[in-house]
């Protein structure tokens, strides 16, 4: 404190020139680190792959597998037994699974779990995971290793998973007489995408929906057991807590393995696939141990499959080094997309809680709906051999593992298949755009210690001309004390004819005579004030985030609709509440008005505020951090303390600057964009239907975070809803509320 | 010791009378010299199963040792990991020097006498000096003397001045030379062969300084030491380069042929090693191409028995042994190999 408390502070160098600067300043960090993030897809600024993990020792078996046959004739049997007793229905063909399982002499089992689905009236659903285990022979079973398959009824909307199931089987009977495991290795398919996978890697880990575990900690914000709102007071039978935990009941296993060390997850369609596409992208944007990514695209190579991440496709190396930039740059945004919003792309994903490094391998062919990339017809299609044996060498190296990975980076970006952005390369662009706050943070802060030095040294001429200076100024002090008066007249005369932009700046004598009066007259700066409206702000954003499930309930009841309109409305009409009531809130809590600098202080505090939650968010999950920056940081900036005094000009101003914050409300984000992508996706419709498609989207966006985030851990609405919510209604309140300007 | 003492005692005399009765020349080398016994310590500081060469290593070169006639009694093998048992290991209790698995350098009768994380810094530091705990069992001590030759040969992973032992210490070239000066001062040796074949391997005999150390290894400061080849059946890298190159040479050495030290030095050339293979000479007081190979490798010698009567002069006064350099006090001494001045030469 003893820089703060400088009375000297004002006159400091280093603070003038930030006073003078800071808003280019500002401006430079936001462009700058835009222009870093776009440097990164540059070769020169990212980097080779390599392994770092010296066990995996990728690659240096010969392929046995000769389960080709095997692949095609379960395949066939596979398809056959569908569309003979599971064509009209979605249920997951067990009797079937568990038949093929046991002839290979695995050990079979079956795993029941329940969803009590959260956000309606009570619906249940139910489902039925089948998993065999290979047990490795010479060990014990202390580790595992997991291949997977999403169990899809032929008539789902999505690609099928058959040739994945078959594949799996017929590697399970190629690498049960092997003698060389040294790990166990589960052999898995699950039922209802993701909810089957999360059910059992919950029951795996002895997850259960009654104890309290980290997972129920994740799941929401909400631990169940706390006291807290209880709204059954208000509104009797309604189960408010009861919903968190009992989401999913995830059942018990009956056999289990070791600590799964990695898993691979297939999706297959069929055999002929032109490529493989790698999904890493997991739950809240966290990714598998890049050694695992460059494992599976390395042995891809070996076995002669092509394969893709995103715009970089292993059978297009291009050596012009712009197209090479924009494919780097397209790939890192696609990555940044997959990851923003946090939900897992692909079965993986959810293994990445537990500390289980696990990928995708999606099989595509030309006409897959992602898009057919360049060249792809020209490409050879794959088969069961090359799969299998890509498979065997996978495993095989994965066997090789001692422990966990732990090696290689956990945070990167991937630029192409073989290029990577390591979280020391890419970190700097999110932290210039939070440097952009902190330093607007502090320029707020010297400007209100100075105004505050400046009073205080004119009463001190007025009250103690006569008195002596303090024993501990130096000879200079005079001088500085002359100079900076001098200065000080200069600023004023400076600004007395036109109107500051700066409210900080120093303002005409007859205000701050005015000011200092009000000043004396009453204890103008109450951080009590202040604080119990951040408090209560964020209070609001606590409520917001657990409301959903009200609204549900509401909607259910009073209008009969279903979830997703009732929680979308619900919180579009939360939202139009809060900007009407919130710029009242800090009036209300305080006797008097508001001061500037409470108003200041407040400000600092939301800067400061936004400036850490991009970064903790960042380092968690970047994009969404990084996101979430590139978004708040202008408006940050832009938003500053109105004054009364402004003129006709400021005051157009502040009406856009108005604008502007209300563009950035997460929930008008959220709708604007969607109506934004439904724009794009389907150019041809009418304004009117565009807006009704984007709405429909914006609904089913907020629908699937909230269950997300009830289901899985998601907290990408937590988040919005209970700091980047609040910290928007402080915006907002800033600029609707207007204070007396002062020195 | 006591024992082979005696043994050698017996041996010298038989050799002894029969010089006398048959008049068989004695060579020179073997009358001069104060060799009577050889050991060999192996030591595979590495373990994990991608580590799989190193134990091909070592135990290539313990294969070569006790075919060449070092007794296992004699030999220390100090292994940190059990590759023939690892569940990785395709082909289960064997371990192989190359790719057509021709060799299987496991054999049958592999007595490991340190393993898995008794292989530490300590050990084998106590093992060279002697300075082993007294209920250590025969099989994990050093028990040489003055007249032994001892072959060390190491192998792992190495940087500048430090080879690494297992994951989690590192003995210093430094340490290393300590102790070797220590069993100089002991009386532990006679001469040593040392060996080593990790990265940067030269460094670890830069700082000996105690007398009779012949040091060779597989690189020079700066360079790597590298693998042979993969074997894809196994899925590993089989066994390094410079070791390879050495169990080929030795596979055609037999107890009786007169191979050199110096062919044994110039085994691995750059364009077969890829690393440049350092030897140490100045801390060795013959030429190595005139000192056989089985002086370090083997300790069979030609054992004629005879029947008569050995006839033994008076004996007259020992002379004082000269001292050595590093100015110790003699407690004991041993007599000359060959009791020369008890026997009339012709």
């Amino acid at each position: 404190m003893g820089l703060l408390s400088d009375p000297e502070y004002g006159s400091v160098k280093w603070v003038k020139v930030l006073r003078r600067v800071h808003r280019p300043l500002c401006f430079l960090c936001y462009v700058a680190s835009l222009v870093w993030f776009v440097m990164l897809g540059n070769r020169e600024f990212n980097n080779e792959t390599y392994f770092s993990e010296n066990a995996l020792l990728p690659g240096l078996v010969t392929n046995e597998f000769n389960g080709e046959y095997a692949a095609k004739q379960y395949y066939n049997e596979f398809l056959q037994e569908l569309k003979d007793k599971y064509e009209d229905t979605d249920e997951i063909p067990v009797p079937w699974l568990v038949g093929k399982m046991s002839q290979l002499h695995l050990e079979v089992y079956t795993h029941n779990f329940t969803l009590d689905y959260p956000l309606g009236e009570g619906q249940v659903y139910k489902g039925t995971n089948v998993y065999g285990i290979l047990r490795a022979a010479r060990t014990s079973s202390l580790e595992a290793l997991v291949v997977t398959a999403p169990y899809r009824p032929l008539f789902s909307h999505q690609k099928g998973t058959t040739a994945g199931i078959a594949l799996m089987l017929a590697f399970a009977q190629f690498a049960k007489p092997q003698k060389y495991w040294a790990k166990d290795i589960i052999f898995l398919i699950t039922e209802h995408e993701q909810l089957g996978m999360q059910a059992w890697l919950e029951a795996y880990h002895g997850l259960h929906s009654d104890t309290e575990t980290f997972q129920t900690s994740l799941g929401s914000f909400w631990k169940p057991g706390t006291s807290g709102l209880n709204f059954e007071k208000f509104i009797p039978g309604f189960d408010f807590g009861a919903t968190h935990k009992k989401c999913l009941n995830p059942g018990t296993l009956k056999g289990r393995s070791g600590s799964i060390q990695a898993a691979i997850n297939l999706e297959l369609h069929t055999p002929q696939i032109k490529y493989i596409e790698v999904k890493v992208e997991g739950l809240n944007g966290q990714l598998p141990n890049l050694d695992l990514v460059n494992l599976v695209h390395k042995l891809c190579v070996k076995s002669g499959i092509h394969h893709s991440y995103k715009n970089s496709y292993s059978w297009i190396r291009t050596r012009d080094k712009m197209e090479e930039w924009t494919n780097n740059l397209w790939t890192m945004l696609g990555m940044v997309s997959t990851q923003l919003d946090g939900v897992p792309n692909g079965n993986h994903g959810l293994f990445h809680r537990f500390g289980i490094e696990a990928v995708t391998l999606e099989g595509r062919d030309a006409s897959d709906p992602a898009g057919a990339p360049p060249k792809v017809n020209a490409l050879n299609t794959a088969n069961f051999y090359r799969l299998g044996a890509a498979l065997e060498s996978i495993l095989r190296s994965l066997n090789n593992l001692l422990e966990r990975f732990h090696q290689s980076y956990f945070f990167y970006l991937l630029a192409a298949t073989n290029r990577f952005i390591s979280i020391g390369q890419y970190m700097p662009s999110l932290c210039l755009l939070c440097v952009a706050m902190l330093l607007r943070a502090l320029s707020l802060w010297v400007s209100i210690q100075q105004d505050v030095w400046e009073e205080d040294k004119q009463t001190d001429k007025q009250d103690k001309k006569t008195k002596e200076k303090p024993s501990d100024s130096d000879t200079g002090d005079d001088e500085t004390k002359q100079l900076v008066d001098r200065k000080k007249k200069v600023t004023k005369d400076k600004h007395s004819d036109s109107e500051s932009e700066l409210p900080g700046d120093v303002k005409p004598k007859e205000v701050v005579k005015e000011v200092k009066r009000k000043k004396k007259e009453e204890a103008n700066f109450s951080v009590v004030s202040i604080g119990a409206n951040y408090l209560l702000v964020h209070l609001i954003g606590y409520a917001v985030m657990n409301s959903p499930i009200l609204f549900t309930y509401i909607g259910a009841k009073y209008f009969s609709q279903p979830s997703e309109v009732s929680v979308y409305f619900g919180l579009v009409a939360v939202s139009i509440l809060l900007i009407l009531i919130t710029p009242y809130l800090p009036r209300i809590l305080r006797k008097g008005p508001i001061t500037y600098e409470e108003m200041c202080l407040v400000n600092i505090l939301l800067l400061i505020e936004m400036a850490t939650l991009c970064l903790t968010v960042g380092m968690h999950n970047f994009p969404l951090g990084l996101a979430i920056a590139v978004l708040y940081t202008p408006v940050a900036l832009v938003v500053e303390v109105v004054t009364k005094q402004g003129g006709r000009k400021s005051s157009i101003l502040v009406a856009l600057k108005c604008l502007l914050c209300l563009t950035a409300q997460p929930m008008f984000t959220l709708t604007f964009a969607m109506v934004l992508y439904s724009r794009v996706l389907f150019p041809e419709e009418g304004l009117m239907a565009m807006m009704g498609r984007g709405r429909d989207a914006a609904m089913q966006a907020t629908m699937f975070s909230v269950a997300d985030s009830l289901i899985y851990g998601n907290w990408l609405f937590n988040m919005t809803t209970s700091v980047l919510l609040p910290a928007w209604i402080i915006f907002w309140q800033i600029l609707c509320n207007k204070v007396d300007a002062m020195a | 010791m006591k024992l082979s003492n005696n043994v050698y005692l017996l041996l010298s005399f038989i050799a002894l009378s029969l010089s006398y009765t048959l008049g068989i020349e004695i060579p020179e080398k073997f009358q001069k010299s104060n060799h009577t016994n050889n050991w060999a310590v192996l030591v595979d500081t590495s373990r994990f199963w991608f580590n799989y060469r190193h134990v091909a290593n070592v135990l290539s070169i313990y294969r070569s040792v006790k075919r060449l006639g070092i007794p296992d009694s004699q030999i220390i093998l100090m292994i940190s990991d059990d590759m023939a048992c690892n569940p990785r290991n395709p082909r289960p209790a064997t371990i192989f020097n190359n790719a057509h698995e021709q060799i299987n350098v496991y054999g049958d009768d592999v007595e490991v006498d340190y393993r898995g994380y008794e292989v530490s810094v300590e050990n084998f530091v106590r093992l060279l000096t002697g300075r082993v705990p007294p209920d250590t069992p025969r099989s994990k001590r050093l028990l040489t003397d003055e007249g032994s030759n001892i072959l060390i040969y190491l192998t792992g992973h190495g940087g500048d001045g430090f080879l690494k032992f297992q994951d989690s210490e590192e003995v210093t070239s430094q340490e290393l030379a300590d102790a070797l000066e220590q069993m100089w001062q002991k009386k532990r040796y006679n001469e040593i062969f040392f060996i080593i074949d990790t990265c940067q391997a030269s460094s670890m005999y830069e700082k000996f300084y105690s007398p009779n150390i012949l040091a060779t290894a597989s690189s020079l400061v700066g360079e790597d030491s590298l693998s042979h080849h993969v074997d894809s059946a196994i899925g590993v890298y089989i066994i390094d380069r410079y070791t390879y190159y050495v169990l080929e040479f030795l596979e055609n050495v037999h107890p009786n042929s007169k191979r050199t030290m110096s062919e044994f030095l110039a085994v691995c050339p750059k364009s077969a090693c890829l690393s440049t293979v350092g030897v140490r000479r100045d801390l060795f007081n013959r030429d190595p191409s005139k000192v056989p190979i089985t002086d370090f490798f083997g300790s069979v010698r030609p054992v004629v028995i005879t029947t008569d009567p050995i006839d033994i002069q008076e004996i007259p006064k020992r002379k004082k042994k000269i001292e050595n350099k590093t100015k110790v006090q003699e407690k004991r001494e041993y007599l000359p190999q060959f009791p020369m001045h008890l026997v009339q030469t012709t």
